[in-house]
């Protein structure tokens, strides 16, 4: 039944049209461990983009043949060809290191650096290692030396910051850490490729191909959220932003399930209060796309209706449980989710029926009220008290005193006139 | 497209309203003369252009020489003579003055003045121009000019030129250089003089007229006067019709067209005659050409539209010389083609086995689409003869498909996208159920399988009932859309817009609209472009209204009602007088910018929905803000609606609602009063509701709104008069379901509207009391808000002024339909 309701809104095919050949396969590769399509069916299609790359070993394995010897070392020599075109030992040199260290803090990340690679000549690398160095990083990845990979064409980035290849190599280098699994440092080539994709020549000019653009960011950054709670955040802070906002809304707002999910469950409130924000405004774009768990979010503060957010609730952890980024946080947000309702319910009532709390939270009576003594406990946000004759929790409101409102209403005056200065 | 038209036309107005200054267009001779060569239909433009002097004593032989004959036959044309005697009196008088200037030209010469000379002369020449209809030639003038001549000749030459201070030798040169021009023009005349002078100068000069009046005299003779036909065939031409014939009538049209004093009427008399007659396809697709273009000739500079009857045969003309150019497919019109000028034959083929023609379908098709527009601005839309001008649509519209084939299988794209725009025009602000029956018209018209029978763009529809309207204006914006000029592109999104709103597909608008980002550079785009921008957004708003969603509709009306100019920014006519000073011009070019009267948008509709929405909205507030008597400190929504409600609150008697307003203006005060159903009673009892689709829906629709929003205020306004309510009451009263009203309370709550909180318990609302705020604390929060105001512009500024990296329109507004500011019209 489970899959059932996951199969039923089940998004994958259009992650999938959105994810380059490498993070394709790992996806397909998780796909066939939740049972939801037919096997066979899978395979095909994972032996078709395999057939597309130069990952030897696993299109073996996935044939049951042997690794073919010949092959291996057909790529091995190709490797070895390109590796000493490149003049990879000069490259990463310490003295070429300095030079270029020297070079990025003359050069602005979009200045055309063409007259840079004079500067080089010492070395004795012009363009052609440099094209020789691009094509060894791209071979590198094809192969499936992803860390490797990333390490060159990085490197590549560094002299020739604004030219087409380059932009290519950031996103070659982006997926390369995704894939490899070092996230701080994939983090880091997502800014640099957001950079570009914001302000780059060729981006700023043709809108739709920024669009398209940030529609890909989004979902390769999908697999941050593999990577547990920091993850979640680098997630948050791309999706939230404004720019990539629109472009969900605009473009894939299917999104907005993994958005929903991951900024719910990291239990940060600044995220949690975006959220909010994001679904009401966003409520009208919800003709488009809905699932259970961004209904959840919509009933709890649209519409306040608890019920239906109860519903929602039970269909949405089905459904992160069978979805690939989401399965590993679906606890998290089911914990989360059960404090984000008992907080608005304390915030509107005066008087809780117990038993009606519990049942809101899928929670038994003796659950319930085991749950709302840690919160009050735990937590300074509510301040209520236990009637146990009548079974009953009592919010006690402070009234909020109209010196905390002024304070609250300036706090964060000074910080945006700063902010505002600063990036005038 | 159509300006070149314009000019032709205009040419025309131009030389009679500049009589006047005839000097000035002595000097722009030139260029008016090219002003007329734009014209399609003057076949060899260049020709004329480059030797004008050369052609048209050519062309007087025929006539002049048929006239001779005619005068010497009848000693004394009693007709002519008879006009003559009329004019005498002012005609000494003109001859009289012209003696005068001569005289004086000759006293200067004798002192070598040649700066009077110069002036003497210039007025000589003006007055000569403008008398040269009435009277012809005055032999004085002639006889000065060719003496001028002489003598300037010689003082050019003699010695005594270097003693010449500097402004005599420079009105001695612009003398010599105007003397060339003069002499040209009269050249046959000055032969004349010259052979004979004292002969000349007592003999025929009144029959020499000037040539443009010979010729339209001749083409008078020639239809009507059987006589002059066969004149002419005794000359020894035997066969009346031949192709130089045909051909070197047309030239002679052609030639005259532009110039004054010519009877158009029988221009296109003998244009008919000759189309009767002609030939081959060559020569009828000419004969058509012209034919058309001397209809809109036709056309009274002072009349502010095209008469009906010659609109209606130029567009049955038009559709005849498509049909032609189908028929012959060897026959190619096109612009910017070398002109044709050998009178005896038609031209050969090229190596592709194509003619071509120099002209332009698409600016006749274009042409007589304007003259519709204009036809309608004028004639009062409230009479029959309005009516029946709408039916004359079909017809024009139609011919905008053929046009818009025929420009498709000759590939001449540049001229096609004009077409699909004023095909789009005509059909984007209509409805399916209207648009369907004239393409059905239209396309049944059109030949199935011909060369012009079908169309890339827009597919013809076979079965009627798959003609889906969103489709056709998809089809007809795609190309658009992927042109470079940037109105082109701003106007096809607009139509589509347009279009889908009226139809109530409110999510495609949105996205369409937004993504678009027009609204940020709208401002700059000409009037015509902004009206329909505003246009849009009100459609835009209608379809939110119709939607229920009356935040986003109110928002998109707020910029075009707000500003009480809403006539005005809609091109639907402007407010009274407001420059009395320059009245007169201002309004004619506010006419012809105003949309015709079938397509405007109902100002009372607007407006009422426009009320309706910021009532919806606005009580709320307004009893949230409580018993705040200070109304300057109540937040304000829509001026308009607040200026209409302080108006009634100020009325000593309110009788019963006469119109809309009232009516609103009722439902908003027993809103407020917690009277929901009182309130739905007023608004739905306004009539204008009924022009909107499915009437029924959207009372239906307000009824719920005013139920929820009658809680809301409900809430407001009685708060501090409860101490806890019970849900249920609540929900009776609003006739609410308990679930709803817990929804909504629940949000008021949470926004912290109100200080209540709800009992589970009791299943009550229970307010909370201690929270009424001293005025000093009231202000403290109000200086907290304008800080914080402040500080948002203050970011807002700077970011701005970094330019096109933060876009504001990406931010919130992407979520709202909001942010659109209307434009205004400026005259």
């Amino acid at each position: 039944e489970a899959t059932e309701l996951a199969k039923k809104y089940d998004i994958s095919s259009d992650v999938l049209e959105h994810l380059d050949r490498h993070l394709v396969i790992v996806l397909i590769e998780n796909l066939m461990k939740s049972k939801m399509y037919e096997e066979t069916e899978l395979k095909n299609g994972l032996s078709e983009v395999i057939s597309q790359t130069k990952l030897i070993e696993k299109k073996a394995a996935l044939n049951g043949t042997s690794v073919s010897q010949a092959e291996v070392a057909a790529i091995e020599a190709e490797l070895k060809k390109l590796k000493a075109a490149a003049k990879f030992d000069t490259i990463f040199s310490e003295e070429v290191t300095a030079a270029l260290k020297e070079k990025s803090e003359i050069e602005g990340v979009h200045e055309i650096g063409s007259q840079g690679l004079a500067s080089f000549e010492k070395f004795s690398i012009g363009q052609n290692e440099i094209d020789s160095l691009y094509e060894y990083g791209q071979l590198l990845y094809e192969t499936g030396k992803y860390a490797e990979a990333a390490e060159i064409l990085e490197r590549f980035a560094l002299f020739n910051k604004a030219s087409e290849k380059a932009h290519s190599a950031a996103w070659g280098s982006f997926a390369s850490r995704l894939l490899a699994g070092d996230y701080a440092a994939a983090a880091k080539s997502l800014e640099t490729l957001r950079e570009i994709v914001d302000s780059g020549v060729e981006y700023a000019t043709n809108p739709q191909k920024q669009l398209t653009s940030r529609i890909w960011i989004v979902h390769w950054s999908l697999f941050f959220l593999l990577n547990g709670g920091e993850g979640q955040a680098v997630f948050c802070d791309l999706c939230l932003s404004r720019e990539y906002i629109n472009a969900i809304q605009n473009g894939c707002p299917w999104i907005l399930r993994y958005l929903v999910g991951a900024a719910v469950s990291s239990r940060q409130s600044s995220y949690q209060r975006l959220i909010r924000d994001v679904v009401r405004s966003a409520k009208v774009e919800l003709h488009e796309y809905s699932d259970p768990v961004v209904e959840f979010v919509t009933s709890l503060y649209v519409d306040f209706d608890f019920e239906v957010a109860q519903l929602k609730l039970n269909e949405a952890e089905q459904i992160l449980r069978c979805d690939m980024f989401l399965c590993g946080i679906a606890d998290a947000f089911l914990e989360s989710s059960r404090h984000l309702i008992s907080e608005i319910y304390c915030r509107i009532h005066q008087r809780i029926d117990l038993s009606d709390l519990s049942s809101r939270l899928g929670l038994t009576a003796d659950e319930g009220e085991k749950w709302i003594a840690n919160l009050i406990k735990d937590t300074r946000r509510v301040d209520a008290k236990i009637d146990y004759s009548a079974n009953s929790v009592v919010m006690n409101h402070p009234p909020s005193s109209v010196y905390q409102q002024v304070i609250e209403k300036t706090k964060g005056i000074a910080f945006k006139t700063l902010h505002t200065l600063n990036h005038s | 497209m159509s300006s070149r038209f314009f000019a032709a036309g205009y040419s025309d107005s131009d030389l009679s309203s500049s009589d006047e200054e005839l000097d000035s267009e002595f000097e722009s001779e030139q260029s008016s003369d090219s002003g007329i060569d734009f014209s399609e239909d003057d076949e060899d433009a260049s020709d004329y252009e480059q030797q004008p002097q050369e052609d048209r004593p050519n062309l007087s032989n025929v006539p002049s020489r048929f006239l001779r004959t005619a005068g010497s036959d009848s000693d004394s044309d009693s007709s002519d003579d008879d006009s003559r005697r009329v004019v005498k009196s002012a005609k000494t008088k003109r001859l009289e003055e012209v003696q005068e200037i001569v005289e004086s030209i000759e006293t200067a010469k004798m002192v070598n003045e040649w700066s009077i000379i110069l002036t003497e002369f210039d007025k000589l020449i003006r007055l000569v121009t403008r008398h040269a209809a009435q009277d012809g030639l005055y032999p004085a003038f002639i006889q000065c000019i060719s003496e001028l001549d002489e003598d300037a000749k010689e003082a050019a030459k003699s010695d005594d030129r270097k003693s010449m201070n500097a402004t005599l030798a420079k009105a001695l040169n612009t003398i010599r250089n105007r003397l060339k021009k003069v002499m040209r023009t009269y050249e046959s005349e000055i032969e004349k003089y010259r052979k004979d002078p004292d002969g000349y100068l007592n003999g025929t000069a009144a029959t020499s007229t000037p040539q443009p009046e010979q010729t339209a005299q001749q083409q008078q003779h020639q239809p009507i006067d059987d006589e002059g036909f066969t004149v002419v065939s005794k000359d020894g031409k035997a066969k009346a019709i031949t192709t130089e014939y045909v051909l070197q009538t047309l030239r002679t049209v052609i030639e005259s067209r532009g110039k004054r004093n010519i009877d158009r009427a029988a221009q296109i008399k003998t244009l008919e005659d000759l189309r009767s007659k002609v030939g081959s396809a060559y020569q009828r697709i000419r004969v058509l050409q012209v034919l058309i273009a001397c209809r809109f000739d036709m056309i009274n500079v002072t009349a502010n539209y095209m008469p009906i009857a010659p609109w209606k045969t130029a567009v049955t003309e038009l559709g005849e010389l498509l049909g032609e150019l189908e028929n012959a497919p060897h026959i190619v019109v096109a612009e910017g083609v070398e002109a044709y000028d050998d009178d005896s034959k038609d031209p050969e083929p090229n190596e592709n086995g194509i003619v071509f023609i120099n002209g332009s379908v698409t600016s006749f098709i274009e042409r007589l689409d304007d003259e519709f527009t204009k036809s309608l601005q004028y004639i009062d839309p409230h009479s029959t003869e309005y009516v029946e001008r709408l039916k004359d649509e079909p017809s024009l519209y139609q011919l905008l498909i053929r046009g818009q084939l025929y420009i498709e299988s000759v590939n001449q794209s540049k001229n096609l996208y004009g077409l699909l725009v004023r095909r789009l025009e005509h059909i984007y602000f209509k409805s399916e159920e209207i648009v369907k029956p004239y393409e059905v018209a239209a396309w049944s018209k059109i030949p199935e399988g011909g060369r012009f029978g079908d169309s890339k763009i827009t597919p013809r529809i076979f079965d009627s009932s798959k003609f889906v309207l969103h489709e056709l204006i998809k089809q007809l914006c795609a190309p658009l859309y992927e042109q470079d000029d940037n109105v082109l592109r701003t106007k096809a999104m607009l139509f589509q817009v347009y279009s889908y709103a009226l139809h109530n597909h409110y999510y495609k608008v949105r996205t369409l609209f937004l993504m678009s980002h027009v609204q940020s550079s709208i401002s700059n785009a000409d009037v015509g472009v902004q009206v329909l921008y505003n246009r849009t957004l009100v459609q835009i708003g209608f379809c939110a209204f119709r939607k229920g969603l009356i935040a986003e509709a109110q928002q998109c009306l707020q910029e075009v009602c707000g500003s009480g100019r809403t006539k005005e920014l809609l091109a639907q006519g402007s407010l009274i007088q407001r420059y009395p000073q320059n009245a007169g011009e201002p309004e004619t070019v506010d006419t012809q910018r105003f949309i015709p009267f079938h397509m405007h948008i109902n100002l009372e509709l607007l407006e009422c929905v426009y009320l309706t929405s910021s009532m919806i909205i606005e009580t709320p507030i307004l009893a949230a803000a409580g018993s705040n008597t200070d109304n300057k400190r109540k937040p304000l929504i829509s001026r308009p609606f607040r200026r209409l409600l302080d108006h009634h609150d100020r009325q000593v008697f309110v009788g019963p609602p006469e119109n809309m307003r009232d009516y609103v203006m009722q439902a908003a005060k027993a809103l407020a009063s917690g009277d929901w159903r009182k309130s739905k009673d007023f608004i739905c009892a306004i009539k204008i509701w009924d022009l909107m689709p499915e009437s029924e829906k959207i009372k239906e629709m307000l009824g719920t709104k005013l139920q929820e929003e009658g809680l809301r205020t409900y809430i407001f306004t009685y708060a501090s008069l409860y101490e806890a309510i019970t849900l249920d009451t609540l929900a009776t009263l609003f006739d609410l379901s308990v679930s709803k009203v817990t929804s909504i309370i629940s949000k008021v709550i949470y926004d912290d509207e109100i200080a209540a909180a709800l009992d589970q318990q009791t299943n009550s609302l229970i307010f909370r009391k201690g929270f009424e705020v001293t005025p000093l604390q009231s202000f403290a929060l109000a200086l907290a808000d304008k800080a914080a105001q402040l500080s948002d512009l203050n970011e807002r500024q700077t970011q701005q002024s970094q330019g096109g990296r933060y876009d504001r329109d990406d931010k919130r507004g992407n979520y709202r339909a909001g942010n659109q500011r209307a434009r205004t019209v400026k005259a």
